[in-house]
């Protein structure tokens, strides 16, 4: 899973960062917009409130005919200019001010506007802190800071959090269908998953897959069919040409291409035999594992083919220990028999072979070719070193297949001017 | 000796018949279900070639109806699919032995001797071919009463040609009959002309005459004279 976990941060991250970026964007926007509503609001209150203290000074100085007293202690400061016959407008300003309770200069509104009294106009100005207005926007600000703060902590805990959950159904399903491989007869399960969409994935998956191991199956039955089909007429063949041959006074040319004839049938058959049996490891119809003794297995392999090494001239070394294997007996055989072959025909005259037998581990050398093989192609099918030999390329085909199906790791190497191949399982 | 060759393919039967045939032998053939169904009920035989892969209805169905009429020994299975589960239920219900396609017609005819020769004789079987004595049951090779040491492959051969007695067999076929077809003998025979060359020399010191024949190009040949009595004891 660590390889995969960059893409899951990656799809839920980006959805993440976009979800954040908009809401951070939001909150700062309406953090921004509260500020300067709140401010605006408050300083209507404000200016609301100087008006009504104007009025207050009006209705006062009608009644009483005089200009109202003012305090030095008041929060309110209301003062008297005479401006004589000049008018001056009525505003509204901020200004900086003495604050008594705070001993330092403060912000306040003020409120100036023309009074007529005594035949002389004033100016008077009316002004009131604005210091409570401040802290309370700052404090606004403030939640309003934090809670973003506190939203993305949360948010990025719920992700990870959540994270594993919701994506769970998807990576089992994820590692069930990398897992699969055609021709194993049981059908994939999925987990049964509550989401939707999962859900929807999961079928479509099996589906596929169906479908797929459906096709191959048609194909590997096509396959074996062709293959019957083909057995046929070449024992026709074989046969006509084993008739043919008992006629008395065949010329030597008329031998000669019997001969040949029969060559090329043995090869056709071979070929055929070569091809359906490797259908047939596809198609898992060699299932049938038992555990085998293979030293004494492989013992016996080494009988039976002294006489094919002697004529072939090679000389055989081995060294085996016990060690036995879980797999078909039919394919073991196949398996032994396509090595060993292959470790003679393939060998030069005079050349030797090695057979080493450890307790999971069989190595296989022979001398032969002074070049290496090509390791990325040799077991792919009608791999052949040389262009027009008898082999028909499909050997080590065979025992790569057999191996993967037993579960056996077979590796090619070439080292001191041996081909070696391993087998571990 | 009757045998019966029930295979759908007529080309086939004819070559099976042709080379099997010979004085007191004698070949029926059976092309389809039916027809073998019939002449199995009819008559017996003492060896019944059985393809299973036969249309209108399989021959191990054939097979299972031989054994209901306890007649299914004798019966050599020949079919082109060579599956481990065919071959085990085709022996499991009684047939004798089991031959894939493409096969050569001597060994073919090897396979019918032996079962000719364990019907007929049930272990204590001699092969007589004039002065050579073969004892089937102790495998010993005697030559006017003088016993001839051969190894077990020699032995084999031996057998092997007097079942294919004055027919060409090809090195091919006699490499097959000796050591399978699985292990790829890379065309190379030499040593089955060595194993030939022994066989022969002990034969000949033995007093016994050199039968064995090589042929030109192809194989070797086990010639008797054909008016000289052969008689598989």
């Amino acid at each position: 899973m660590k390889k995969a976990d960059p893409k899951k941060v990656k799809l839920l991250a980006r959805f993440s960062m976009v979800n954040l970026m908009v809401f951070v964007a939001i909150f700062l926007f309406s953090s921004v917009l509260l500020y300067q509503l709140t401010k605006i609001i408050l300083m209507r209150e404000m200016d609301d409130d100087l008006s009504g203290i104007e009025n207050n000074i009006r209705s006062y100085v009608n009644e009483f005919n005089k200009l109202p007293n003012t305090y030095p202690l008041d929060e309110e400061r209301i003062n008297f200019v005479l401006t004589g016959q000049q008018q001056v407008a009525k505003s509204f300003e901020l200004t900086q001010l003495f604050s008594n309770r705070e001993k330092k200069m403060h912000n306040f509104r003020k409120l100036v506007f023309p009074l007529w009294f005594n035949n002389n106009w004033y100016k008077v100005t009316v002004a009131k802190p604005l210091e409570g207005m401040r802290h309370l926007s700052s404090a606004l600000v403030k939640i309003s800071l934090g809670t973003i703060l506190i939203t993305i902590i949360i948010f990025i805990f719920l992700n990870r959090f959540m994270l594993k959950r919701l994506w769970r159904p998807f990576y089992e399903s994820m590692a069930i269908v990398r897992n699969f491989k055609l021709g194993k007869t049981s059908s994939l399960q999925f987990a049964s998953t509550s989401i939707e969409e999962f859900s929807f994935m999961n079928e479509s998956l099996l589906l596929a897959t169906e479908k797929a191991e459906l096709d191959y199956m048609l194909l590997q039955e096509f396959t074996e069919n062709a293959s019957h089909e083909m057995q046929t007429p070449l024992s026709i063949i074989r046969s006509k040409l084993d008739m043919m041959i008992q006629e008395k006074g065949l010329s030597q040319k008329q031998s000669e291409l019997a001969c040949a004839a029969y060559a090329a049938i043995k090869r056709l058959s071979r070929l055929n035999q070569s091809l359906l049996l490797l259908a047939k490891i596809q198609n898992q119809q060699f299932n049938n594992s038992v555990s085998i003794n293979l030293k004494v297995k492989i013992e016996e392999k080494i009988v039976q083919f002294q006489e094919l090494w002697q004529s072939n001239k090679v000389s055989v070394q081995y060294q085996l220990k016990q060690s036995c294997i879980l797999m078909s007996p039919e394919l073991l055989d196949i398996l032994l028999n396509n090595l060993f072959s292959n470790a003679s025909n393939h060998n030069v005259p005079s050349g030797d072979i090695v057979i080493e037998l450890e307790q999971h581990q069989l190595i296989i050398s022979n001398t032969g070719s002074s070049t290496a093989l090509d390791e990325n192609r040799l077991f792919t099918r009608f791999y052949k070193e040389s262009a027009n030999s008898n082999h028909n390329g499909l050997g080590l085909s065979i025992v790569h297949q057999i191996s993967k199906v037993s579960e056996i790791n077979i590796t090619y190497q070439f080292t001191n001017k041996k081909h070696q191949f391993i087998l571990t399982w | 000796m009757k045998l019966l060759i029930i295979e759908d393919e007529t080309e086939l039967s004819k070559s099976i018949c042709d080379y099997l045939k010979r004085d007191n032998f004698f070949c029926e053939a059976a092309y389809d279900f039916d027809d073998a169904m019939q002449k199995i009920m009819a008559k017996d035989y003492d060896c019944i070639l059985l393809d299973i892969s036969l249309p209108k209805g399989n021959g191990l169905t054939i097979l299972k109806e031989l054994k209901n009429l306890d007649k299914a020994d004798g019966v050599l299975i020949i079919s082109a699919k060579n599956s481990l589960t065919d071959k085990l239920e085709g022996l499991n219900l009684g047939a004798d032995d089991y031959l894939a396609k493409p096969f050569h017609l001597p060994e073919l005819s090897a396979r019918v001797a032996a079962i000719i020769r364990r019907k007929s004789f049930n272990g204590k079987n001699r092969i007589v071919i004039e002065d050579l004595i073969i004892d089937m049951q102790d495998k010993v090779v005697s030559v006017k009463k003088t016993v001839i040491d051969l190894t077990r492959k020699e032995y084999e051969l031996l057998v092997y040609f007097a079942a294919n007695k004055n027919k060409v067999v090809t090195r091919e076929a006699i490499v097959e009959h000796l050591w399978g077809d699985h292990i790829d003998m890379n065309d190379n025979y030499d040593f089955i002309y060595t194993h030939i060359k022994n066989l022969r020399k002990k034969l000949v010191q033995a007093g016994s005459v050199d039968y064995i024949k090589a042929v030109y190009g192809m194989g070797y040949k086990f010639s008797i004279d054909e008016k000289s009595r052969s008689k598989k004891g």
